[in-house]
């Protein structure tokens, strides 16, 4: 499994997008692309448990067969405005091998497109004088001169475990949460 | 009958000649413990010219990895077809004396020339080499250094167990034969990845016992203890190798082991002469004071013997996926079995199949449970150990009894229990038991008394630890409490209560500190490991009479009695070991005294009241004050009162882990419910410093 190898760089810099299969996905009008190697599975959005405190794009956990595994929400993560679920809405299931263990963690995407191989004439790295890295893009797919396809590093979108909190949460953590709702809860009480 | 054995051993060897791979280290290691039995076995028939043989190939596979391994097992291959001739002949003469059927001389295998100098080579190149070889260096060393660690440890494990069972009577023979052939092993082992400490440790003390075999001389507690600590020793080693093993660096040099090497030699020479005998007297004299236990423990041995059953080593992580994926038939069998559209189908065949599979699922589950129990006589053991070494060191005369050693517990928490036993055990030792003249003069035996006992109590593991000591002493301990600022002045504590400031951190009642308690650092940590486990711990004492710890624990860490709570359209799990009980309070037991924080009294008890669904961030909680529900939870550290919507069931669930993703300190785990949806279990320890935090940031507002 070369993407387990991978998974252990810690440099994200330094990770290009290779050539191969890719999942194509939708998220707000972009085109994006998941190694297929990473890909376990693509299910429908099934109820999700919410767990209380903690990141924000962390949407819950799921029972998927068995197994408790989160769901992150793609859009929240992107920094993207979060919308209601359509009928596309589907939950893609991504594997990777962070340091030390394999991870399970399920993304919610607006839409599943196809899988597509992308030979090297096709693969390019971002453009640089763009913060696209930060962004967790590796890579521009550019099947056909017209399309456009945002190459992901799955490892460092979820490791957001180890960053901290995640940047989209910063500033909205929960404890001014419970104390606008505290005194209010309070004052219902009496 | 010998030749059978050597046929056998034969046998193993040629199939693993067959199917061996000259790159393949662990088929080489096989050979050459294979070799090794051989030559074993040999030996003690005196069959020199075999056994020989087989320790020059054991050296010659050792030494030569890979060049010329291929020639080798060519020539080993057709040496053993000669040497399997040559027992069947003997087996022909049918003569019992070694002498005249061991194989004749011309007959004897065949060497290759290059075989005896490689030998050669590998000795002298071996011990100059020391332990600084790098484990680090191939995978393949790794490999064989992880074998003989798991190899190395089994044997130690078996060793401990025997020399414990035995230390106050005489070893016999089967025991002897048993240690020879653990040390042997390790020595084996050890030699073939190039150990020379475990090796060395083991030939002195494969000597020392091939002396008692012999009758040299006799196994006395000189020996044995002598024994005893050989084997720590090399438990010792082989942590460190473990240790190595995990860090990737090399295996430190132990300077203790050359010293009890020496010791251990020192003992064989000497048993030649007589004048030593005098000074071992007083040893046998105490073991033999010792009569009235000897039947007992003998009782005790015979009953272990005949458990000893066939087993099979599984990867501990099959056995773990294994055990989840059976939690998930449960759930999935019950989600069917209450199928409300399967309820309408009237149908008997229907009904019966569902009645089978359900009493299948739970048989399943409970084996599939078992699988990871281990009985707690290893536990046992080692606690064994602790008090005779810990009552030579203090000066006191402890008989330690051990009782329910068979029953069972999880083997994940084996570990975590470690820890706690040791501080318990060296409480009970250092300050518990008295010394003599204490005890003479109150009219105690002299011989103090530890007992440790574990049974099964519904559905949860209980281990309890007495001694027959002077008790714990309540005044001095809220003496102790007032000056550390435990308690305040005035406040009167129950006996248990006072009991409870043992497990504060840093108490100790103690005015002398010795080596090995009185510190004040111990009894918190068993309190926290006890409380990581889901368990509970109580004392109990009398003051002159003793002192008794008393832990309860769930029998598996994997299954817990949860508590379904609700809140909101929300449902959450409390673990049942942590709740005190749940009530309905009616409206005057609330206050309010500061406005944001709430106290529920109950029965003059009082407990900070938290919302759930403030603490979570529950929309839609009902929060009717006229018909709450408050769950009194115990935690680690305080008690407190949640309120929640609804206490819906108990049941129990299977624990599955959350990823760290999820950043939830308040969570635990989670689980999943009997109709597909998970439940996350409460962690009752993090919800007082949450509950501080919010009480926090409210001052800040207010």
């Amino acid at each position: 499994m070369p993407h387990a190898e991978q998974g252990a760089q810690s440099e994200r810099a330094s990770k290009l997008a290779q050539p191969g299969k890719y999942l194509l996905f939708q998220l707000a009008g972009e085109t994006y692309g998941f190694p297929i190697l990473q890909v376990r599975e693509i299910i429908s959005l099934e109820s999700i448990t919410r767990v209380p405190r903690t990141s924000q794009c962390v949407l819950g956990v799921i029972n998927l067969r068995g197994k408790v595994i989160p769901v992150m929400d793609l859009r929240t993560r992107f920094e993207l405005e979060r919308i209601p679920a359509t009928d596309e809405t589907v939950i893609i299931v991504l594997q990777c091998e962070l340091s030390d263990r394999l991870l399970t963690i399920g993304a919610v995407v607006d839409d599943v497109r196809e899988v597509t191989f992308l030979g090297a004439e096709h693969v390019s790295a971002p453009p640089a004088g763009t913060h696209l890295e930060d962004e967790f893009v590796v890579g521009i797919g550019t099947p056909q001169e017209s399309q456009i396809i945002f190459l992901l590093d799955v490892d460092a979108i979820v490791r957001f475990d180890e960053e901290g909190v995640l940047r989209a949460a910063a500033g909205e953590t929960s404890p001014p949460n419970i104390t606008e709702r505290e005194p209010h809860e309070d004052t219902n009480r009496r | 009958m010998a030749n059978d054995d050597a046929r056998q051993l034969l046998d193993e060897l040629s199939s693993l000649l067959l199917l061996c791979k000259v790159q393949n280290s662990s088929d080489l290691r096989a050979i050459f413990v294979s070799l090794g039995k051989l030559e074993q076995a040999c030996k003690s028939e005196h069959w020199e010219i075999v056994s020989d043989a087989a320790n020059l190939y054991r050296d010659a596979v050792r030494a030569d990895a890979s060049e010329r391994m291929g020639e080798l097992i060519e020539g080993l291959a057709q040496s053993c077809e000669e040497l399997d001739g040559q027992i069947a002949w003997a087996q022909q003469a049918h003569k019992p004396d070694p002498e005249t059927a061991s194989p004749p001389r011309e007959k004897s295998p065949v060497v290759p020339s290059f075989v005896m100098g490689g030998a050669i080579n590998v000795n002298t190149a071996h011990d100059s080499a020391g332990e600084v070889r790098s484990v680090s260096r191939a995978t393949e060393e790794v490999e064989n250094m992880i074998d003989f660690y798991s190899e190395a440890q089994d044997a130690i494990d078996q060793n401990e167990r025997l020399l414990l069972d035995h230390q106050d009577g005489e070893l016999d023979a089967n025991s002897i034969a048993a240690l020879f052939r653990a040390f042997h092993t390790i020595k084996g082992v050890a030699g073939f990845v190039g150990l020379t400490q475990p090796t060395k440790l083991a030939h002195s003390t494969e000597s020392l016992l091939g002396g008692v075999r012999r009758g040299d001389m006799s196994a006395d507690q000189v020996i044995l203890d002598l024994l005893l600590e050989s084997n720590e020793r090399m438990q010792t080693l082989v942590a460190s190798v473990r240790l190595a093993i995990e860090a990737s660096t090399s295996v430190p040099l132990d300077e203790r082991v050359d010293d009890l090497c020496r010791r251990i030699d020192a003992a064989v020479s000497r048993e030649a002469s007589p004048e030593d005998q005098p000074s071992r007297q007083p040893a046998i004299a105490t073991s033999a004071d010792d009569d009235a236990a000897v039947p007992q423990r003998l009782a005790s041995r015979s009953q272990g013997s005949t458990q000893i059953r066939d087993t099979l080593k599984v990867d501990v992580g099959r056995v773990d996926s294994l055990v989840e994926m059976v939690g998930e038939m449960v759930i999935v069998e019950s989600m069917i079995t209450g199928d409300p559209d399967l309820r309408h189908v009237r149908s008997p065949k229907l009904a019966n199949n569902l009645r089978q599979m359900a009493k299948i699922t739970r048989d399943l589950q409970k084996i599939a449970l078992q699988l990871r129990m281990v009985p707690v006589r290893g536990l046992f053991t080692r606690t064994a150990r602790m008090v005779r070494e810990l009552s030579r060191q203090c000066n006191k005369q402890i008989r330690f009894t051990a009782e329910g050693e068979a029953t069972e517990m999880d083997r994940n928490m084996v570990e975590l229990l470690a820890d706690p036993l040791v501080h318990i055990i060296r409480n009970a030792v250092d300050h518990g038991i008295e010394d003599a003249a204490e005890r003479e003069a109150a009219g105690k035996p002299v011989e103090g008394s530890i007992r440790i006992s574990a049974y099964h109590e519904s559905s949860n593991l209980v281990i309890e630890i007495a001694d027959d000591g002077r008790g714990l002493d309540v005044d001095k301990l809220i003496a102790r409490g007032y000056e550390r600022g435990l308690i305040s002045t005035g406040q009167s504590l129950s006996d248990t209560e006072a009991y409870e400031l043992v497990f504060a951190p840093g108490f100790s009642t103690t005015d002398t500190v010795t080596a090995f308690s009185g510190r004040g650092v111990g009894m918190d940590v068993v309190r926290k490991n006890i409380k990581s486990m889901r368990g509970r711990i109580g004392i109990q004492s009398k003051p002159g009479q003793g002192t008794a710890f008393r832990l309860v624990l769930p029998l598996t860490l994997a299954i817990i009695d949860g508590t379904l709570i609700s809140c909101g359209r929300e449902t959450y799990i409390l673990p049942t070991l942590s709740i005190v009980e749940s009530i309905r309070p009616k409206q005057g037991m609330v206050r309010a005294p500061g406005g944001h924080s709430q106290i529920l009294q109950v029965r003059g008890k009082t407990y900070p009241l938290y919302k759930l669904s403030a603490l979570l961030e529950i929309p839609e909680a009902r929060e009717d004050p006229q018909n709450m529900h408050a769950v009194i939870v115990e935690s680690a550290s305080h008690s407190f009162a949640l309120q929640v919507d609804d206490v819906v069931a108990q049941q129990q669930v299977v624990i599955k882990g959350l990823e760290k993703q999820l950043q939830s300190k308040i969570f635990s785990g989670a689980a999943i419910l009997s109709d597909g949806q998970i439940g996350l279990i409460i962690n009752v320890d993090e919800v007082v410093a949450i509950a501080n935090d919010y009480g926090h940031s409210m001052q800040g507002v207010a």
